[in-house]
């Protein structure tokens, strides 16, 4: 089975470090999701991992063979990045029609009638311009591009940014459409944590240009535990295990706790657990303290 | 297809709608100011003249559309850097050539078919055609500098850009009012182009030189937007 490896990926802009020894293996035919903070360094991942840009150390390749500037593997992938709104002058003075020609003309698997259905189901007109779409209609640009390129590996960037909540219900339904039918891998990098949590199969969780964790997205949500009630008997309930977010309301606390295999909590002590959500958990691991 | 061809097919997509533009605004500055006497042969004459000073004017146009708008949708799409850098010369090549041509052949059908000869930068003479090799290579090779200027240095290369089509508009300027003055192109092409040779081989050094360092720029574009 084929695989996108990055190892020791590293990325400095004006010597400040955006990306940190990244190593990440993405295996093909999974759905994951990227997660991270504002300025994490999730498109700047992407975008190295795509050949987009040039990684400032270490190694991506595709099946052994390195991406940078390889059209070989680089026809395998396509990064749909998110277009971000500006007037004038530069990409968005283009029509949504010229981002479909240019895609036609590069990605090799272009699916010509996927992208004209798409464009007629999500209403868009092709002859108007880039910088006159709403940002919900630019995310429905990104997601045509990412679905009709046909690429083995497709990542979205930010793909229901703006979308409301029955165009995002559209693109995940035609997400997993599109999976099941060609058992793609799609990385998709989103802030709307909760509502695409059942569709990853896998979560790889960027902090700080480091990767915190890639795991299973069910395996991972089974041994997160929110336990809050005195602070003495979080503390003891909680002591040897791995400990997040310690919260203080007064003379309560919650913790969060992410057990280990064969780890478990200490039943002895009067303390509310519960299980958690992917965004909870994101928070916990990511937030920092208050 | 291989990467190089998808990087031709696009900038040929580019260019062509470039052309189209140019060959608008030769027409229109052709009925303008051949227009005022309302005769065919000056609209003719003032047409095929623009068709050609925009021949050599829009390789600066395309490589600051290029460094703000297409490389970053071609780098984003999967093309390579070389392949770019490739497909930007192709353009460089196109343009001219095409517009040349068709001004040739204006040229030509209306001296045979209205027995019209008096142009003001006449096609087939061999001056004229040194004078914009020349032209055409020294403004594009600048060009791709700029182009890059105004990646790399935002509003800043705007302005430095600004200020040259500034300078090469009043060269426009000022060879319309000296073709008003009763003064000719071939004549003063004459005159700087008698060591043709030595010139086209100082423009190809221009060209050349500029080219290498646009293509040097090109390895480091980075997409943000």
């Amino acid at each position: 089975m084929g695989s996108l490896k990055c190892e020791n990926v590293k990325k400095t802009y004006n010597k400040k470090e955006v990306l940190k020894d990244i190593n990440l293996n993405l295996e093909q035919g999974k759905i994951y999701g990227l997660i991270g903070r504002n300025g994490a360094g999730k498109t700047t991942l992407l975008s190295i991992m795509s050949s987009q840009n040039p990684q400032s150390g270490g190694s991506v390749t595709l099946d052994g063979e390195k991406v940078w500037e390889n059209q070989k593997v680089i026809d395998k992938i396509c990064f749909s990045r998110e277009i971000s709104q500006m007037s004038g002058f530069g990409q968005n003075s283009l029509k949504i029609k010229d981002y479909l020609k240019a895609a036609a003309i590069f990605y090799p698997k272009w699916n010509k009638e996927m992208a004209d259905e798409l464009v007629a189901k999500f209403e868009l007109n092709p002859k108007k311009k880039i910088c006159k779409l709403s940002k919900g209609m630019l995310s429905m640009v990104t997601i045509i591009i990412a679905l009709a390129s046909e690429a083995e590996y497709t990542f979205l960037d930010e793909p229901v940014a703006g979308l409301d909540v029955v165009a995002r219900d559209q693109f995940y339904k035609l997400l997993l459409r599109e999976y099941t039918k060609s058992g793609r891998t799609f990385v998709i990098s989103t802030h709307i944590i909760e509502e695409a949590a059942e569709v990853f199969e896998e979560v790889i969780m960027l902090n700080q240009g480091k990767i915190l964790l890639k795991e299973n997205t069910q395996e991972l949500l089974e041994r997160a535990y929110h336990v809050s009630g005195k602070a003495e008997d979080v503390e003891a309930a909680t002591a040897g295990l791995e400990v997040y977010h310690k919260e203080m309301i007064g003379r309560s606390m919650g913790a969060t706790v992410l057990l280990k295999e064969g780890e478990s909590l200490n039943g002895q002590y009067p303390v509310s657990v519960q299980k958690m959500t992917l965004e909870k958990l994101f928070v916990a691991l990511c937030g920092g303290e208050v | 297809m291989s990467g190089v061809k998808r990087s031709i097919r696009y900038w040929n997509w580019i260019g062509f709608r470039v052309i189209g533009l140019a060959i608008a605004f030769a027409v229109a500055y052709g009925i303008l100011f051949g227009g005022m006497d309302g005769s065919l042969e000056e609209m003719l004459r003032m047409g095929s003249y623009y068709m050609v000073i925009f021949g050599m004017l829009m390789g600066i146009a395309i490589q600051v559309s290029a460094a703000q708008c297409y490389l970053q949708q071609c780098f984003s799409m999967g093309c390579k850097r070389k392949d770019a850098f490739i497909g930007l010369q192709y353009t460089n090549l196109l343009i001219p050539v095409v517009l040349y041509l068709l001004a040739f052949v204006i040229q030509r059908i209306s001296e045979n078919a209205v027995g019209f000869y008096d142009w003001n930068m006449d096609t087939s003479k061999r001056s004229i055609l040194l004078m914009y090799i020349v032209g055409t290579l020294i403004i594009e090779g600048v060009g791709n500098i700029v182009g890059m200027f105004c990646f790399r240095f935002g509003k800043a290369g705007l302005v430095i850009f600004l200020i040259l089509m500034l300078g090469l508009c009043g060269g426009v300027g000022a060879s319309f009012v000296m073709l008003c003055n009763g003064d000719s192109f071939p004549k003063a092409a004459a005159v700087l182009l008698g060591n043709g040779s030595i010139l086209i081989v100082a423009a190809i050094l221009v060209y050349v030189v500029c080219s290498f360092l646009q293509y040097r720029m090109i390895q480091k574009y980075e997409i943000h937007a």
